[in-house]
């Protein structure tokens, strides 16, 4: 995924939000370029939604701004905010018709009638509705309803499109294939999209970067690939994918290569640039995929372990091991790769770790 | 398992429940057979009549019934229109209007006319236009039922905007409707029911009130309830019955539409 420059759509500055005593958000800070597809992933409660509404004028900011296209948004109710949003439950009107809602926006805005026609038919050819153009939303699938959704809010032409966890209400597979037509829509208009979802797989998925949120806090912004193998912080780390995160103490330190003790006496290479002293400790991660299983015999410099549990889901097996000292490591492998295979359940096995496996997490509290 | 403790399955519920509809029915039915009677006795049977009809409509009191039924409509269509406006703009206010100090206070105001004996209100009113010098009449009636019918009126609609989930709101002002729109296009279509079913109920209530009715009118101003209470005073005769019959058929009517109304309302719930 290409890293997106140019134009800023959103700037976030210093925004706090604040319910009487409860703090929704705290000191977010963030840009979102242009045409970009931007990700805010987090758990439920983190702020995600609230930051999002707070865009759309929902809702004011209790400090700070949000700047769309450099234009201060204060005091701009959300009607004149040139910024549409697909609501969680899609909120079409129940009492219009499906073509209705969609010409709805551009209605508001005084578009004349035959032009309004014109962007209506366009819109339902896009997502595949002309024939329900005359039905009520209560006739129509949830996928459906959701295309709807879609273009009602982007008939208007919108600067920017809010999308408010717009696929947890589908069943998995129409999630899946409205995560390749959302992505597609996003291209074809060039509208940057701003997208909240709890669902990682989602965020991976789609984005072309993600910020992390946890408790009102923005914990890291970057490309999908940058958030799965480099978190900055144990949050992010536990939010995005499995992973281990074992404590690890410094033994030797240079720019490129340290060596780190994960358990007593057992020593792995790290690439990242460590931020502890010799003899400090800090955190590692280790994602599952990257821990290497082989039989104890093969002579190989690994971990010992004893294998306590394996489990088959489809495409992948993952293992449990227990090293010596009680630490548990979770490995997981491609059931077409061979690793760990045959191998019974109570024996003991070599987990190998390749260097670019040890991450090391810059940010430790 | 324990039997469920329906209170139909309680003993004596069987009998205290015909009793108590005898009580509320019966006489509502009397009055119903007997507006149908050919004789001029109020409670010998003679035979099928519509006599008393014609009576109301063609008698010597018919003038005068006329009147008062013209006043009862009139004051009827006008309270109900202005109370039903002013019930569902408290209704939004208070529904979805931020918290503010007082707002239970503001409830209890808004729906002091049901919870306070009417004759209460009936008195307090009197006073209150005779200290502000305001001439009793038409007018004073009409003013009179206004008030008394926002609380009506209120019920229902606040009922169904608590229904409505506010997203659509949202939705409506994000697609660039301005306040005025929202409500226009998108909160009174959805609110029309629970409006409907609060006009309905206000109308009856108007056209059925007595109390408060006589205490306000001016001489000379009758509305129906009025008239028939003057018409009896000098003796009950058929013709009373007919008319009482006439106005309970119109109340059933209006009742029945407005639950029917409410019923749709809140099935029309959708997603």
């Amino acid at each position: 995924m290409t890293q997106k420059t140019g134009p800023i759509a959103v700037e976030i500055r210093h925004v706090v939000k604040q319910f009487g005593s409860f703090t929704a958000i705290r000191d977010a800070h963030l840009s979102i370029y242009d045409n970009e597809f931007f990700t805010l992933l987090g758990p439920s409660g983190c702020g995600k939604t609230t930051l999002l509404r707070l865009i759309a004028g929902f809702e004011a900011t209790t400090e700070g701004e949000i700047l769309l296209f450099g234009k201060d948004l204060r005091n701009l109710p959300p009607n004149r905010r040139p910024v549409n949003t697909v609501f969680q439950n899609y909120a079409l009107f129940p009492h219009m018709t499906v073509a209705e809602n969609i010409g709805f926006g551009i209605r508001m805005k005084g578009v004349p009638e035959a032009k309004r026609l014109d962007t209506v038919d366009r819109m339902l050819k896009l997502v595949r509705l002309t024939e329900h153009a005359h039905k009520r939303p209560a006739q129509l699938s949830g996928g459906q309803q959701q295309r709807a959704a879609l273009v009602r809010a982007i008939a208007p032409s919108p600067k920017v499109l809010l999308l408010d966890e717009p696929l947890s209400a589908l069943d998995l597979k129409l999630r899946q294939a409205m995560r390749v037509e959302l992505k597609q829509l996003q291209q074809e208009t060039g509208i940057t999209f701003i997208f909240v979802t709890h669902d990682q797989e989602e965020a991976l998925a789609m984005s072309d970067r993600i910020a992390v949120m946890s408790d009102g806090v923005i914990q890291q912004v970057g490309s999908a690939r940058e958030i799965y193998e480099h978190p900055r912080n144990r949050i992010v780390a536990n939010f995005i994918g499995e992973t281990n995160l074992l404590e690890a103490v410094v033994r030797f330190r240079s720019d490129n290569s340290s060596l780190l003790d994960i358990e007593e006496g057992f020593q792995v290479e790290c690439r990242d640039r460590v931020s502890a002293k010799v003899g400090e400790r800090g955190q590692v991660l280790i994602r599952p995929e990257k821990i290497g299983i082989s039989a104890a015999n093969v002579g190989r410099d690994g971990l010992e372990c004893k294998l306590v549990r394996s489990i088959y889901l489809g495409t992948d097996t993952q293992f449990e091991l227990k090293t010596r000292k009680g630490l548990t490591l979770i490995a997981r492998h491609q059931n077409s790769s061979e690793a760990g295979e045959g191998v019974p359940i109570g024996s003991t096995v070599l987990a190998t770790f390749a260097p670019d496996a040890i991450r090391w997490l810059s940010d430790n509290e | 398992m324990a039997k469920v403790a329906y209170v139909k399955n309680y003993p004596g519920f069987l009998t205290l429940t015909l009793v108590c509809l005898t009580v509320l029915y019966a006489p509502l039915i009397i009055v119903t057979i007997y507006s149908f009677n050919s004789s001029p006795s109020i409670i010998i049977w003679e035979g099928l009549s519509l006599r008393w009809y014609k009576d109301v409509f063609f008698g010597i009191e018919s003038a005068k019934f006329k009147a008062a039924a013209w006043n009862s409509l009139s004051i009827a269509v006008m309270a109900s229109v202005t109370s039903t406006t002013i019930a569902t703009a408290a209704a939004i206010g208070m529904v979805r209007g931020k918290a503010f100090r007082g707002r239970n206070a503001s409830f209890v105001l808004i729906s002091m006319p049901i919870m306070v004996p009417e004759i209460v209100t009936a008195v307090a009113t009197l006073i209150f236009f005779s200290a502000i010098g305001f001439v009793l009449g038409y007018t004073s009636i009409l003013v009179a039922h206004i008030v008394f019918c926002v609380p009506f009126a209120y019920l229902p609609i606040a009922a169904r905007l608590r229904g409505i989930e506010p997203v659509y709101e949202d939705a409506a002002s994000d697609l660039y409707a301005s306040r005025f729109q929202l409500f226009r296009y998108v909160l009174f279509p959805m609110l029309l029911p629970g409006i409907l079913a609060g006009l309905l109920l206000a109308f009856i209530v108007s056209l059925d009130d007595f109390i408060i009715t006589n205490f306000v009118k001016g001489a000379g101003v009758e509305t129906l309830p009025t008239a028939i209470f003057g018409a009896v005073k000098q003796g009950i005769k058929p013709n009373i019955m007919a008319l009482s019959t006439i106005l309970l058929f119109v109340s059933i009517c209006f009742v029945t539409l407005s639950y029917l109304l409410g019923r749709t309302g809140s099935q029309a719930k959708h997603k």
